[in-house]
């Protein structure tokens, strides 16, 4: 993957999570947003997903695994201070606005990690 | 203290709840999630793992903008008496939006040449 390519996805990848904090503000009801306030919202949903990403990883080394499992997440998500009941009933809210069709996102092929044990 | 005074730890079973993610489409997209993820170090390639993260940061920032929705309305509220003809219209401020944080224990500052 050269340099250029590398940044265009990472650009997109960013555009993608404003556009995210967007559709979940319009969906609450708000109808504008100072710019400063969303990109404080962007910036703190990009260090939330980076944190679950470094609590799972932790805990799935902890038991040994290299991929973390859903309840390596589950756990996280706990030590996050998360009820994971609340989380399911946040699942069932009966409105709800899909920001991309994600059929027609493909999801990057991961990087391969190195097989311990 | 009976068991019915503890919280609740699990309602359907996880394996279950898991199932039901598989065609559950949250508003953050998993390409976005995986990227975040891969970044911290972790490498995931169950599409239901990357719907429950994004389901959960999902659900911390409607919590947050929730709060901050409330005080925008409690806001306009009290200024409508002076300002009638002003325009009804829900703006996320950074306004409303610290005091929701500060809730959560984040505490942003404007820097101060800002105005």
């Amino acid at each position: 993957m050269s340099s250029t390519e590398k940044d265009d996805y990472d650009v997109a990848i960013q555009k993608a999570l404003k556009a995210s904090i967007g559709a979940i503000l319009q969906m609450i009801g708000f109808e504008a947003a100072n710019p400063i306030a969303l990109s404080t919202l962007t910036e703190m949903l990009r260090s939330y997903l980076t944190e679950i990403g470094k609590q799972a990883k932790m805990i799935c080394e902890a038991a040994n695994r290299t991929e973390p499992i859903i309840s390596d997440i589950s756990l996280a998500l706990i030590e996050m201070g998360n009820d994971i009941t609340k989380i399911e009933d946040f699942s069932k809210r009966p409105m709800r606005l899909v920001n991309f069709d994600q059929a027609t996102s493909t999801t990057k092929p991961p990087m391969k990690t190195l097989r311990v044990g | 203290i009976s068991l019915d005074d503890l919280p609740r730890v699990t309602g359907t079973p996880l394996s279950q709840f898991a199932a039901e993610l598989e065609d559950f489409k949250p508003t953050i997209p998993d390409a976005v999630t995986n990227f975040y993820l891969n970044r911290a170090g972790v490498s995931i390639n169950d599409p239901r793992i990357l719907r429950l993260v994004s389901l959960a940061s999902q659900k911390f920032i409607t919590d947050v903008c929730n709060d901050a929705l409330q005080n925008c309305k409690v806001r306009i509220g009290s200024s409508s008496s002076k300002h009638k003809t002003k325009e009804k219209r829900f703006t996320l401020t950074l306004e409303d939006l610290s005091p929701a944080l500060s809730e959560n224990g984040i505490t942003i500052k404007k820097p101060p040449y800002y105005t």
